[in-house]
Parts: C-alpha cells; sequence; structure tokens
C-alpha cells in the first residue's frame, strides 16, 4: 500500500522494451538493483513498469544491452500536475476542498450520549447547552474534565461520566446509579385508612390503629376502615384519653369495575393509490433544500423520512444531514365494520383495560365483555371483579383542644 | 571437497539447505503463482517460457501468458497459467 502510494507520489512510467537481449537487461537491472515491476510479454516485446527516479539510471544500461525503450504512459502526481498545469480552477477547488474540510474538523458535529435512561438525551443536551456545548463549537473549547465534573454534580444519580472527542463527534457515556440514592423519611403522623372504593372485604391485617371493619363488610367510598385513634381505657372501660397513631393496615377488598368504550358505526381507512414520489431533502445548519416533485391531483399525501448525518469516516461527521422522503398517495374511505373486526377490536380494549390491572398487582376474579349497537355507535361493555388493595391516607378528625395537645406534646417527645 | 564438507554439515546439524547452500527455493500457490528465491539471474524471457539460472541448476517454467509481478536479487513472483516446472544443469 505505501509503496503504491510512493509510486504514485514519485511518478512511474509504463515502458516497452524490443531488442534482442531483453534477458541481459532484466539481469543488469537487477544487478543494479533497479526495481521493475508488472512484466508483461506482448507482441514480440516486454512491457514493464519503472520509477521516474530509476529510469535515468535504466537508459545507460539499455545501451548496454542494446535494447531500445519507449515510453508508453506516464503516470502518477508529477505528470498529473503537469497535464493539469492549466487548469487553475480545478486546482483552488481541490485545495478548497481540502481547506474546508480541514476547518470542519475543527468543530464539534455531532454529539453522542451513552448509556442514560434515567435521563434522555433532550435532557442532558439542554443541559450541555447552558454549559455552552453544543454543535458546531470548537473542539478546543471543550474542556472534558470539567463537562464530565459539571454532569455529575448536576445529576448526583449519575455516578460515572466519561467524555471525549473523536474526530468531529462529542462522545459522552454515564452510568446511572441504580440503586435508590436516598432513604424516604417514614411519614409518621395520625392517620386514618378510608374505603376509596365500594367493595367487599375479603381478609385484613391490621398493623396500627383500630379495625373499624372486619371481612365480609360491605364498604362505601369514603368510611373508615381503620381508624387512628386508638382509645385509652381504665379498669373500669371508660375512655381516659386517645391516643392518635398512624393506621397501618393491608386491607383487600372484592370490587366490581366497569367500562364502556365508544365505537364510531364506521371506519375510517386510509386507502393507498399506489402513487409514490420519493425525494431528499439537504440540510446546512438552519438551512434546507427540498428535492421533491410537486404533488399533483386532489388525494393526500403521508410522508416518511429517514434522517442520516453526512459522515466521512467512523468519527468525522460533517455538518450536513440528509433526509431520504417517501410520499405515499392515499385516500380517506369510510366502511362499516365487519364483524371480526369488532370482535378483534372489542378484544383488544378489554385485553389493554386487563393489562392495566395486571400491571397494578390486581387479581381479577371475573371478566366479562360485550358489543352493543347502539344505533349511532357501537359500544363495548366491559366488566371485572377484582381483589384490589384498599383504604388510602385520611387525617384523623380531632377536636380543637386535642390538636393543641398534640402539638404541644410533640416537641417535648423530640426532647 | 569444502562442498562436500558443508552438505555432510547441513545433513548432520539438519540446518536449512536454502540459507547454507544456497539451494533454489520454488512455492507454488496454486497452478497460477510461483515464488523462486535464492535465483542468480534471467536467461530466457517471454509469455510462454521462464528459463532461470540458479546457484546449482537451471530451472525452466512453462505456462501460458507468464507475467512477471516482481523480481529483485533475492526473489521474482510468476503469475499466470503455469502448466509444468523442469530442472537441467
Amino acid at each position: 500500500m505505501w509503496q503504491k502510494i510512493k509510486r504514485m507520489l514519485g511518478g512511474y512510467l509504463y515502458i516497452r522494451l524490443t531488442g534482442f537481449t531483453p534477458e541481459r537487461f532484466l539481469n543488469l537491472c537487477m544487478a543494479n538493483q533497479i526495481v521493475l515491476w508488472d512484466l508483461v510479454f506482448r507482441d514480440g516485446g516486454c512491457q514493464f513498469y519503472v520509477e521516474v527516479k530509476d529510469y535515468r539510471r535504466v537508459r545507460p544500461l539499455a545501451r548496454k544491452a542494446k535494447i531500445h525503450l519507449k515510453i508508453l504512459r506516464k503516470q502518477g502526481l508529477p505528470f498529473f500536475l503537469q497535464r493539469n498545469r492549466k487548469r487553475k480552477l480545478y486546482g483552488a477547488g481541490v485545495v478548497c476542498f481540502f481547506l474546508i474540510l480541514f476547518l470542519m474538523s475543527q468543530f464539534i458535529w455531532n454529539i453522542s450520549l451513552e448509556g442514560n435512561r434515567r435521563f434522555t438525551d433532550d435532557m442532558l443536551l439542554q443541559y450541555l447547552d447552558t454549559l455552552n456545548v453544543r454543535y458546531g463549537m470548537r473542539k478546543e473549547a471543550v474542556d472534558c474534565d470539567l463537562l464530565e465534573e459539571s454532569i455529575r454534580s448536576q445529576y448526583p444519580e449519575i455516578i460515572w461520566v466519561s467524555a471525549r472527542i473523536s474526530g468531529t463527534r462529542l462522545l459522552i457515556r454515564v452510568k446511572e446509579n441504580e440503586v435508590m440514592g436516598t432513604i424516604p423519611v417514614k411519614d409518621e403522623s395520625p392517620q386514618d385508612l378510608t374505603a376509596d372504593r365500594a367493595g367487599i372485604v375479603t381478609r385484613m391485617v391490621v398493623r396500627k390503629g383500630k379495625a373499624q371493619v372486619s371481612a365480609g363488610d360491605e364498604i362505601t367510598p369514603g368510611q373508615i376502615l381503620v381508624s387512628g385513634q386508638v382509645p385509652i381505657v381504665n379498669d373500669a372501660g371508660e375512655t381516659v384519653n386517645v391516643q392518635y397513631v398512624r393506621a397501618d393496615a393491608d386491607i383487600y377488598a372484592k370490587t366490581e369495575e366497569v367500562y364502556a368504550e365508544r365505537i364510531p358505526k364506521l371506519a375510517k381507512e386510509r386507502v393507498r393509490t399506489g402513487r409514490m414520489r420519493r425525494g431528499i431533502r439537504v440540510r446546512f445548519f438552519n438551512r434546507s433544500a427540498l428535492f421533491l416533485l410537486p404533488r399533483t391531483g386532489e388525494l393526500f399525501w403521508e410522508f416518511t423520512a429517514k434522517s442520516s448525518q453526512a459522515c466521512l469516516f467512523q468519527d468525522f461527521y460533517l455538518p450536513i444531514w440528509f433526509d431520504r422522503i417517501t410520499a405515499r398517495e392515499y385516500s380517506l374511505a369510510e366502511r362499516p365494520w365487519r364483524l371480526e373486526e369488532l370482535e378483534i377490536l372489542k378484544n383488544q380494549i378489554h385485553q389493554q383495560k386487563m393489562q392495566t390491572f395486571m400491571k397494578k398487582g390486581v387479581q381479577i376474579i371475573e371478566n366479562d365483555v360485550k358489543i352493543l349497537d347502539k344505533q349511532t355507535h357501537w359500544e363495548v361493555q366491559g366488566r371485572f371483579v377484582l381483589e384490589q388493595p384498599v383504604g388510602t391516607g385520611q387525617p384523623p378528625e380531632m377536636s380543637q383542644e386535642q390538636k393543641q395537645e398534640e402539638e404541644t406534646v410533640l416537641p417535648d417527645e423530640r426532647n | 571437497m569444502f562442498e562436500r564438507v558443508k552438505m555432510a554439515a547441513v545433513e548432520e546439524l539438519k540446518l536449512s539447505r536454502d540459507v547454507i547452500l544456497g539451494e533454489v527455493l520454488i512455492s507454488f500457490v496454486g497452478r497460477y503463482s510461483v515464488t523462486i528465491e535464492n535465483y542468480r539471474g534471467i536467461l530466457i524471457y517471454d509469455d510462454s517460457t521462464v528459463k532461470l539460472q540458479a546457484k546449482n541448476c537451471k530451472l525452466q517454467i512453462y505456462g501460458r501468458r507468464l507475467h512477471i509481478d516482481y523480481y529483485n536479487y533475492e526473489e521474482m513472483r510468476i503469475t499466470g497459467q503455469i502448466l509444468r516446472l523442469e530442472f537441467g544443469d
């Protein structure tokens, strides 16, 4: 490879050799360490390549061997420049190309983020923007060490950052902390547990507080299930004081959930006509040029584009983006749903609802779904019988005296 | 006499004959490429025959469209359709 480049830069000749003793000439060249390559015997003569610097040494040897040399072709950079010495603009264009390429290589044209899951690319790019790290900035202005420190201090959840510049690309790799950073502070303020939905209690385990319902009881929304007021009774069974605690219990209730979803009577469908237009949009900084045939007809077109950034080598990105655009013509058509389509749609809607419950960890005891014709639309009606946790925390009702007492007692308790 | 001693030493010490005795070394890659090392000079060259002088013998390569890729003081590579190789004195 390097030998080829060296020969190209120095220039080389393709020569035809004729005479009676070509072998003697070849041996003389070998003895004088003159390199000849690609020797071919053609039309009674021998043809070969030789470097320009060696050609001057070859001529006396040719005289000695009594053979005749004829230059068939001159190749390489010196001859190319000589041939094109009058094409000044061509040369200027080549020089400009390399100059622009060199100038482009002094800036950042691509920022790659890897390893981020909790913090999206947009979030990190916005933060980088506040640090004046953005597309099109000079590579020298990027302080990778400072950038790493800034990201770590801004996002404590990111435990490791690596920033490096490769070509025209700024590559930032982060590693997020996968374990919980801080232990949440436990709320110890008094509360009751109240029902957030209607149902029948199936089972309950009370850890703190006084149970107000038991398994088998029917509950209504807002009803207190476990009270945070624990009465303190004396030997006579009289309430002498009330202690306020944070009620804590696992209460499961059998509940019923119903839903109804409307489906329009007619299905809207995009019918593709098969006509297609392809084009390309070139974006350069904030300017863009679109190369797409003009639209014809009265119908609609849907456009899809696949964007890619110009890249010379692996990490040598340029500030030029190409969007390959595909436009497909379609018409909007309305038609009544087919029965099998309605069946699929009904099942899809029901499955989605079911998935939502299952994600919450709710146990589904019964479920059924039906589709009804409501003249103007279709209606999917579903019903679930579930066993799910009930009970949300509510501050207990206290009298003014009790509140004051609570406020004065609490600081003392801390001491 | 000296040559005989040298050959005996090479045999006994199991040394490489091409290095010590300057024997010609021929490496074929399929039937379309051959590399010859330790040759002394070119005797005949045309598109069907290449005759070379080695230290102790002559070797002649016959073929079609024979083409010398490169040659220098140490080795030569010939490509083309090689039909046969002959040794002579």
